[in-house]
């Protein structure tokens, strides 16, 4: 594909219309600006997105975010609706990390106020939360225990003593998604994530204390109750082993599946089943508890911080949730007057006055952005989901020296705990695209627009 | 014989052998290389019986199969052996031993860019894992 294959609508908007491709059922549409979309050219995104373009049951396009690259069937940062009657559901559409999301967490606290502090508060908050691979977390449980866990989502953890009701005011679907069952989940998968609650993980997973560098809005602002210099925490994490085995169980089960329901593909990562099907309905009770548990793992995990914070800065330190968004999930929602079904991948719900956190690299900037009514009219209520990777970790690990770079960010400031130096390596701010042109391009097209800027101070990570 | 190789997120790798036991074996003990097992215990082995329409899909799933035990009984599995394996059907043991964790998080063994091919008599495959 070259540029000559997209037409261009906007400045930041552009369309791959059906005749590019003759299985394309909807044209796909891609939010960029052109200097970003050379980039994106530069791998088989939008190729995956062409082929996304051929599911049954889709509505008006396909779309990728920004921050679109190259992933499993779907691309990351890709949207697809379909008909809630006769679409099909990809768990490709969703990802191996089901309800990947970010949590924010204001506090009440300014940076200059506990600079002194700042190491100690990293290091309190690195022994409080397990990160890493294979370090289990402060909550085992099993059978039916286990199961209230992936019915309940973050409520369940709230009952548990993790948290406080407040807390689910400000979580997308209050941290629970009505359609999970516990018995959709195989036991292997239960077992990969019996010791997993309470733990963020590896890879691009991290808890990172911001300080609010610069306020966009200041009606939002005042609104989610943030200022400049004011010290918030984002938690970066997702379903753990769990999530991973539901995707691939399903994957498999659907591509057994598809002849029978005479669905023929272009990618067996986008395996798939009519959402009115055995598979299908299976498949989404799965990918709903397993949100869930993802739910309730960052409710615990704000337990630890919340714990590691008043330890250093006193008991009257207060952390409350600002927001919480998945970020690979599919969601029963309502567009042109139809219920649908909407596959996340990378992409952030973004419905208007809705908080919308964007987490940059490690190093660089993340955002805090509000949803606007042109979500709801061109992208099914979603926006981008942060940078998007563009080395891979081979090539930072060979590239990138750990010393030098653990030098760099405390020369910026920026203090750093990671269970591995190959860990922080991967995560370098060049191994991401551009965080501030990804956020400009939603702030231009009205999805979200932007209410605050937010600068690492302290990184801890897996 | 594998190596490791560059993708965006996550990693692939090659694979290639003389016969089809042998590109599953190699890709066992490719798995667990990029899993990157630290310390070693007690012996474990696992039963593993599958079947798929093609070589490749049995591949992808006999790996993911492998990578859940290992993940379930934190385990790092190196030897494989076949009481039968066709290009759509395994009974397979394989055994290795506990650890005490893992340096990569592998997620998953995905279908993507993989296919199993005999070229000039040698099989090969190329997969991609998710970490």
């Amino acid at each position: 594909m070259n540029k000559q294959d997209l037409h261009k609508l906007s400045d930041v908007l552009w369309e791959i219309p059906t005749t590019y491709r003759a299985d394309m059922r909807v044209p796909a549409r891609v939010y960029t600006t052109e200097r970003m979309l050379d980039s994106i050219l530069g791998d088989r995104s939008l190729e995956q997105l062409v082929n996304v373009a051929s599911l049954p049951g889709l509505q008006r396009y396909v779309i990728a975010m920004p921050d679109v690259h190259e992933g499993y069937g779907f691309p990351i940062g890709g949207v697809a609706a379909v008909d809630a009657k006769t679409g099909v559901i990809s768990p490709g559409g969703i990802g191996y990390d089901i309800n990947c999301g970010v949590r924010l967490l204001r506090s009440g606290a300014r940076l200059d106020d506990v600079r002194p502090l700042l190491r100690k508060l990293a290091h309190s908050i690195a022994r409080a939360i397990p990160s890493g691979v294979g370090r289990g977390g402060p909550l085992t449980l099993k059978g039916d225990d286990f199961d209230r866990v992936l019915a309940g989502g973050a409520a369940r953890a709230v009952e548990l003593g993790y948290g406080e009701p407040a807390d689910l005011q400000s979580i997308e679907s209050g941290g629970r998604l009505d359609e999970a069952d516990p018995s959709a989940v195989s036991q292997q998968a239960k077992q990969r994530g019996g010791d997993q609650l309470g733990t963020i993980g590896s890879g691009n997973h991290f808890v990172e204390i911001d300080v609010v560098e610069q306020l966009f809005d200041q009606i939002y602002g005042d609104r989610f109750g943030i200022a400049e210099g004011q010290l918030v925490v984002q938690i970066h994490t997702g379903s753990r082993g769990l999530g991973h085995q539901v995707a691939t169980d399903f994957i498999k089960a659907m591509a057994k599946a598809m002849p029978k329901y005479g669905i023929e593909l272009p990618d067996r990562e986008l395996a798939c089943a009519p959402l009115d099907s055995v598979e299908g309905r299976r498949y989404l009770q799965a990918m709903s508890a397993a949100a869930n548990f993802a739910w309730a793992n960052r409710q615990i995990i704000t337990a630890g911080i919340r714990r590691a914070w008043r330890h250093e800065l006193g008991d009257a330190a207060r952390l409350d949730v600002l927001y919480d968004v998945a970020h690979n999930v599919a969601k029963s929602e309502e567009y042109d007057g139809r219920k649908m079904v909407v596959h996340r991948k990378g992409a952030t719900r973004a419905f208007p006055g809705q908080p919308v956190l964007i987490p940059g690299s490690m190093g660089t900037a993340s955002y805090l952005l509000v949803g606007g009514e042109a979500s709801m009219r061109d992208t099914f209520g979603s926006s981008c989901h942060g940078a998007g990777r563009v080395m891979s970790r081979m090539r930072a690990k060979k590239e990138i020296d750990g010393n030098v770079l653990r030098a760099r960010l405390e020369k910026m400031g920026i203090i750093a705990e990671a269970a591995s130096t190959k860990g922080l390596v991967e995560e370098a701010p060049e191994a991401y695209k551009d965080v501030d042109e990804v956020v400009g391009v939603v702030h231009r097209a009205g999805i979200a627009t932007k209410v605050a800027r937010l600068k690492p101070v302290a990184v801890v990570k897996g | 014989m594998w190596e490791v190789d560059h993708h965006t997120a996550d990693v692939r790798i090659r694979i290639a052998a003389a016969a089809l036991d042998e590109l599953f074996i190699d890709a066992v003990r490719a798995l667990t290389a990029v899993m990157h097992p630290a310390g070693a215990g007690a012996a474990v082995s696992a039963e593993i019986e599958l079947d798929a329409p093609d070589a490749t899909a049995l591949l992808v799933d006999f790996l993911n199969e492998v990578l859940t035990r290992a993940h379930i009984e934190r385990a790092a599995f190196t030897v494989t052996r076949f009481a039968s394996l066709s290009e759509t059907a395994l009974r397979a043991t394989v055994t290795g031993a506990r650890v005490e964790t893992f340096g990569e998080d592998v997620k998953s063994v995905t279908y993507h860019e993989a296919a199993v091919v005999r070229v000039e008599g040698e099989w090969a495959v190329t997969l991609v894992l998710d970490i």
